[in-house]
C-alpha cells in the first residue's frame, strides 16, 4: 500500500530528484529527506518504475534525417518571406503617402473654397438683400460657410472653384470697412455652435443682413 | 561522473543547431538522435502508439522548416514537445470528425499496449501503462513530460499551453490515480 508523504514541497521534488535536476543544495536537501522517510522512497522507486516502464517505441532516425529540409532550403524561404514581407510593408506605407498626401491636397481644395466663399459674401455684404435674393434664384453658392450637410462636399468644391474668378476679384476690391466687417463676420462664425447644423445658417444669414444697412 | 543540467543540454542543442545552419548534415543527425526517443514516449504515451513514427517524423520536419527561427527562449526540446503535441490534437480531432472518439483512440492504445505486453511479459509494467492509461489527457501529458522527460513546470505549462499552478495539481492528481490504480491491482 502506497501512501502520500506529508511533505509537499518535497514530493512536488522527487521527479527532478530522479532526473538529477536540481540545483545541489536543493538536491541534498530532498535526498536527505527521501533517506529517511519510507513513503518518499517507494514514491521514487514508482517513478523509476514508471519511467522504465513508458519506454520509447523504436524510432527509424536515419530515416528521419534523410527527408528533413537542408539548411539551404529553409534559409533561402525564410530570406523570400522577409522579402515579400519588405515589399509589403514599402507598399503599406506608400499607400499611407498617397492616402494622406490626397487628404491634404482634399482639405487645401474645401478650405479654400470656404474662404472664397467668405470673400464673396463680404463683397456681397455691400451689395443689397434683394441682390442676394437674385443671386440666391440663380443657384449661385451662397455666403454662408456653414455647411450645407444636404450637400456632398465632392458635390460642392466644383461649384465653388467654378465661382472663383468673380469671387476673387470681388475680394480684391473690398475696401478697409468691408474687411472689418469679414473679419467680425468670422469671429462670429467661430462662436457659432456646430452641434445644430439649422441654427448657425440662420445667425449668419441674420448678421449678413444686419450689418448689412450702413 | 557530472549530471548534465538543462543548461548544458540548451547550450549543446544551439549549437547543433549553428551547425546545421553552416551547413552540416550531421548535426541534424545528433539533433534528431538526442531527441527522438523523448518524442516516441510522449507520443505514445498520448494514445498514438499506431503513428509514433509519422508522428515523430512529421515534428522534426516542421521544427527544422523553422529552426533558423528558433529562439533560444525555449528549450529546443520544449520546442519539439509543443509541436509534436499539436500534431497528435489535430490527429485526434480529424479522428473524431472520422467517427471515432478520443476515447476509442485510448482503449485502442491501451490495447496496442496489452499486444506488446503479452510478447515482454513483463506485467508490473503493463500494470504501470495502464495506470497511465487511464489518466485523463491533461493529467497524463503533464505526468509523462515529469516523470519520464523530467521537465520543469514552467516547461510544461508552456507546452501545453497551460500554467504551472495547473500543471502542479494535474502531476499530483494523477500521481494518486496511478498509486490508486497500482494499489488495488
Ligand atoms: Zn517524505
Amino acid at each position: 500500500m502506497m501512501r502520500d508523504c506529508e511533505n509537499g514541497q518535497i514530493r512536488d521534488q522527487l521527479p527532478a530528484l530522479v532526473h538529477g535536476t536540481l540545483g545541489a543544495a536543493e538536491g541534498h536537501a530532498v535526498a536527505a529527506h527521501v533517506a529517511q522517510c519510507n513513503d518518499c522512497q517507494a514514491e521514487v522507486t514508482l517513478l523509476h518504475r514508471v519511467r522504465a516502464s513508458l519506454d520509447a517505441p523504436h524510432i527509424d532516425t536515419a530515416h528521419i534525417v534523410a527527408i528533413l529540409p537542408l539548411p539551404s532550403e529553409v534559409m533561402a524561404r525564410t530570406a523570400h518571406v522577409r522579402q515579400v514581407r519588405q515589399v509589403r510593408q514599402v507598399r503599406q506605407v506608400r499607400r499611407w503617402r498617397m492616402a494622406a498626401a490626397a487628404a491634404i491636397i482634399l482639405a487645401a481644395v474645401v478650405s479654400l473654397a470656404s474662404l472664397r466663399q467668405l470673400f464673396d459674401g463680404g463683397s456681397a455684404a455691400g451689395r443689397s438683400a434683394s441682390a442676394m435674393a437674385a443671386r440666391r434664384s440663380e443657384g449661385q453658392v451662397m455666403p454662408s460657410i456653414v455647411p450645407d450637410e444636404s450637400v456632398p462636399v465632392a458635390l460642392l468644391a466644383p461649384a465653388l472653384v467654378s465661382a472663383s474668378p468673380v469671387t476673387i476679384g470681388a475680394a480684391r476690391h473690398l475696401s478697409d470697412a468691408q474687411l472689418r466687417l469679414l473679419l467680425k463676420e468670422m469671429d462670429g462664425l467661430k462662436a457659432l455652435p456646430c452641434a445644430d447644423p439649422e441654427a448657425p445658417h440662420l445667425a449668419l444669414v441674420q448678421t449678413d443682413s444686419s450689418e448689412d444697412r450702413p | 561522473m557530472r549530471v548534465p543540467t538543462t543548461q548544458d543540454d540548451a547550450a549543446l542543442d544551439a549549437a547543433l543547431i549553428k551547425r546545421w545552419m553552416r551547413g552540416d548534415q550531421r548535426a541534424a543527425t545528433e539533433i534528431v538522435n538526442r531527441h527522438a526517443p523523448a518524442l516516441a514516449r510522449f507520443a505514445a504515451s498520448s494514445g498514438e502508439r499506431d503513428g509514433v513514427d509519422e508522428l515523430v517524423q512529421d515534428t522534426f520536419v516542421r521544427a527544422f522548416n523553422a529552426l533558423d527561427a528558433f529562439r533560444a527562449d525555449s528549450s529546443l526540446r520544449t520546442w519539439l514537445f509543443t509541436i509534436l503535441r499539436r500534431l497528435v490534437l489535430d490527429r485526434q480531432r480529424a479522428e473524431r470528425r472520422h467517427g471515432g472518439m478520443v476515447e476509442l483512440a485510448e482503449d485502442h492504445a491501451v490495447q496496442g499496449y496489452n499486444a506488446l505486453d503479452a510478447l515482454v511479459a513483463d506485467e508490473t509494467a503493463a500494470r504501470v501503462r495502464q495506470a497511465v492509461q487511464r489518466l485523463s489527457t491533461m493529467q497524463r501529458d503533464v505526468f509523462v513530460l515529469r516523470v519520464t522527460e523530467g521537465l520543469a513546470y514552467a516547461d510544461i505549462a508552456r507546452t501545453l499551453d497551460s500554467t504551472e499552478g495547473a500543471c502542479r495539481v494535474h502531476y499530483h492528481n494523477a500521481m494518486r490515480a496511478v498509486k490508486e490504480f497500482l494499489n488495488d491491482a
